[in-house]
């Protein structure tokens, strides 16, 4: 009886923490593009100085923080390699190497590639507009992303409780 | 030869250059034409680069460039960021970690009669530096002599190195030695041609006085360098346009000693020039060096003070 009891609330506490983690792990997530959003912005004012992008990429890494900081720094030295692969390949390998299985979602991981599509123009003026309707997506991308987010993390803390509730309730 | 030069180029040609086995010290230009074959020249010949490896004669045996080999090599010569040369490829030349310069060619953009850039780059051609410290030893005590520098004029064909010479005598009176005190320096670099800046950083030694402005126009340069960086020198390379003319005046009504070159085989040659001829009649200029390409560039023909009295003749003159 004890032990049925220790069990279930064991599983009631383990959904409650479920519900928690994964409202956590949304607010990180809107976090992490909230940084990348940064590293963008950091990456046109070094573009509009003529900075070349190996230079560029490890000045932005100097001033943010993990996962973004080991993804720019090996960006950077990948692209002073010439290891024979096109500027986006290297970009796109780099990304998925170091910034999946985190809390970034599939089309984060597809949008942050993107911008290896956007750099390494031949004119800065093409190269800043690029730069600036990219960062724009992503400000409202992100400005809808904050709206729903007090909602979701609501909804998932809600969903723990219950669903620990209705599991403990079915085992009694 | 060194790895950073064999990193320009995509694998197959680094692979072939490799095979090559080629002495950087006598490396001077690798040239790259799409559909044409990569030339080498290599210890003052040209060659090309074999299709197997190796150096050959025969162009049906060259290993030829593609248009791809071609664009990959610009993406590693600018750092796939050619944005940040925009204004170098608009003069046609970028210059790399080392002092290389890349010259560019391809079709023009023009806005109005103005470039504005190079787009569809075809061809490439590498010149590799080689300073030669020690060049201008010869022609050093008649330029600086005790505390006191010169107001100096080089006259030069093209490639018979006046800007190594330059080169040489901006490095030599910035350290100074036992006999002579060093020198601030300022150098107006336009074309990145002195210094061979790489990001702001001289790739050339260019000594340990020396202020270098890469990049920029030569009569607003000198007045920079007046109004920040107190130079008692200031080099400039290939003056002629009036507005260089102008801020020399102001240099030297400033106080600052002048290293400058030109193009010109002889001092009647600069007089022929309305605008130079004005500063050898006021006897501006208190040398002139001549230089020749022959037996070797850098070769010293003469030197000459302000009222035309040789001072030094040449071997063979």
């Amino acid at each position: 009886m004890t032990a049925k009891a220790a069990g279930i609330c064991l599983i009631v506490l383990s959904s409650f923490g479920l519900g928690l983690i994964k409202s956590v792990e949304l607010q990180k997530r809107y976090r992490l593009l909230k940084e990348w959003e940064k590293i963008v912005l950091l990456l046109e004012q070094e573009i509009s100085c003529h900075i070349p992008l190996p230079e560029a990429y490890h000045r932005v890494g100097d001033r943010v923080c993990d996962p973004f900081k080991p993804f720019l720094e090996s960006l950077s030295k990948q692209l002073d390699a010439h290891g024979g692969k096109s500027f986006r390949e290297i970009f796109t390998q780099e990304g998925k190497r170091c910034l999946a299985g985190g809390c970034l979602t599939g089309e984060d991981l597809r949008q942050i590639c993107a911008l290896g599509d956007l750099v390494g123009f031949a004119d800065r003026k093409t190269q800043k507009n690029l730069l600036d309707r990219y960062r724009k997506e992503q400000e409202i991308r992100l400005a809808q992303l904050g709206e729903q987010l007090p909602a979701k993390q609501k909804l998932y803390r809600s969903l723990g409780i219950l669903g620990g509730a209705f599991l403990g309730i079915l085992l009694l | 030869m060194r790895e950073e030069i064999g990193k320009l180029f995509p694998k197959e040609v680094r692979n072939l250059l490799e095979k090559a086995e080629l002495k950087q010290e006598y490396l001077q230009e690798i040239r790259l034409r799409i559909n044409g074959p990569l030339l080498v020249v290599y210890r003052g010949e040209e060659y090309f680069l074999g299709a197997k490896g190796g150096l050959c004669k025969d162009p049906g045996q060259a290993f030829y460039v593609c248009r791809r080999c071609l664009q990959e090599t610009l993406e590693y010569l600018s750092g796939y960021s050619l944005y940040a040369y925009e204004e170098e490829v608009r003069q046609g030349y970028l210059t790399l970690q080392g002092g290389h310069r890349v010259g560019l060619a391809g079709k023009t953009i023009l806005d109005g009669e103005k470039i504005t850039s190079i787009r569809f780059i075809s061809f490439i051609n590498i010149r590799f530096s080689h300073q030669v410290k020690g060049c201008a030893s010869v022609i050093l005590p008649y330029i600086a002599q005790g505390s006191t520098v010169r107001h100096t004029l080089l006259i030069s064909p093209p490639r018979c190195g006046k800007t190594t010479i330059l080169r040489d005598l901006i490095r030599q009176i910035s350290d100074g030695d036992e006999k002579r005190p060093g020198h601030c320096v300022g150098v107006v670099d336009e074309r990145s041609e002195i210094g061979g800046c790489h990001q702001g950083v001289p790739q050339n030694d260019v000594g340990i006085r020396t202020d270098v402005l890469d990049g920029c126009p030569k009569a607003e340069g000198m007045m920079m360098l007046i109004r920040s960086m107190s130079p008692e020198v200031i080099a400039v390379d290939e003056i002629g346009s009036y507005e260089d003319i102008h801020a020399i005046e102001s240099v030297i009504h400033c106080g600052c000693r002048l290293l400058a070159t030109v193009h010109g085989s002889s001092i009647d040659d600069i007089k022929r020039k309305p605008l130079l001829n004005r500063l050898v009649k006021e006897k501006i200029f208190e040398r002139y060096i001549l230089l020749e390409g022959r037996p070797r560039a850098g070769t010293v023909r003469q030197i000459f003070d302000e009222r035309g009295g040789c001072l030094f003749q040449g071997d063979g003159i």
